[in-house]
């Protein structure tokens, strides 16, 4: 990736970026749904094929 | 010459007042509160409020965390963001399980070759919930280390380990092997046969890497054979020093992800009147 394509690169990520959402609360929302997933599949795992 | 008087630090200013409160505790007319007006009561629901905003600012004055945290939380995710960016946090979660579930295992474990396995079995047997507690580590592991490869595959397909994220993908790489690493030691520690020559298998697969295979195979044994102090050295990587070094690069790994944000999926391009409008 030369100078060119980085700053390219940079220039529409910084577009895409001020296009989206505050981290806190929308991604953290899914986030912290994602989380009770994981703790609800390791406990089901845990109660069902035990240790 | 007199000099001028410096100002007053920001913490160290009067809160402004609230509204319906005046001087005096007047009802804010210039009502001194002693003419008829109303002087209201803060209710218990004010004083929570007014205890929480005072325990925070005494905790910010001090720490200087807030600007950390308001960058942290209020900084963009890029358009576009799916269910698929959420599996670095859960991994991060299942770590955070493990850690939890690990310090209640360890109170009842003995890491010594004529009690490990007994220890192993009481927690399993005898002790209150030890069934699911153990359970729940031996799974978490299992959930960590799918998780992993789901993130690891996402920033791969994604391109998410291009510039300029190219070192917080080698510090995910890192995590990926010291995760591993934490499954191999903490597989002896049940003592049975099945974890007992599992590892005697695995150190021997280790002994046959070149140049640094014998060595690294003699420091997981303790020795040139297996012996006592296997167990021992196996539990404190397990314990101490591959969870510290997890946890410390899970900290730089967050850094990085919050100072050069996440990735747009690559699919998604900036329209072209914005591009121009930027590059004028």
């Amino acid at each position: 990736m030369n100078a060119r394509e980085r700053e390219q690169y940079l220039r529409e990520y910084s577009i895409l970026k001020s296009q989206g959402h505050p981290f806190f609360p929308y991604a953290i929302a899914k986030d912290g749904a994602m989380a009770a997933i994981t703790l609800g599949v390791i406990i089901l795992m845990a109660i069902l094929f035990c240790a | 010459m007199k000099l001028p008087t410096p100002p007053i630090p920001n913490a160290l200013r009067p809160a402004p007042k609230r509204p319906g409160h005046g001087r005096n505790g007047g009802n804010g007319n210039g009502d001194n509160g002693q003419n008829g007006g109303l002087v209201t009561k803060p209710t218990p629901k004010d004083q929570a409020v007014e205890g929480a905003a005072s325990a925070v600012g005494w905790l910010d004055e001090r720490t200087g965390a807030s600007p950390f945290l308001r960058g942290f939380l209020y900084r963009k995710v890029p358009k576009g963001t799916n269910w698929f960016y959420t599996l670095g946090s859960a991994t991060m979660f299942a770590f955070l399980s493990q850690a939890v579930t690990g310090v209640f295992l360890a109170m009842y474990y003995e890491p010594d070759p004529t009690r490990a396995y007994e220890s192993a079995s009481r927690i399993t047997n005898e002790v209150f919930l030890g069934e699911l507690v153990r359970g729940m580590h031996r799974w978490g592991s299992t959930v960590m280390i799918v998780l992993i490869f789901m993130h690891m595959g996402r920033t791969f397909f994604f391109g998410a380990y291009k510039y300029p994220r190219e070192l917080n993908w080698v510090i995910g790489v890192v995590l990926l092997v010291l995760t591993l690493a934490m499954g191999l030691t903490g597989y002896l520690l049940p003592f049975d046969q099945r974890s007992f020559w599992a590892t005697v298998v695995a150190v021997n697969i280790n002994a046959s890497g070149p140049v640094v295979g014998p060595y690294l195979a003699d420091f997981l044994r303790a020795g040139a054979e297996f012996g006592p102090t296997t167990i021992s050295r196996f539990y404190a990587l397990h314990m101490l020093a591959i969870p510290g070094l997890i946890a410390a690069l899970i900290g730089a790994h967050l850094y990085l992800v919050a100072k050069q944000g996440t990735t747009a999926p690559p699919w998604l391009k900036a329209e072209k009147k914005d591009l121009s409008t930027e590059e004028v």
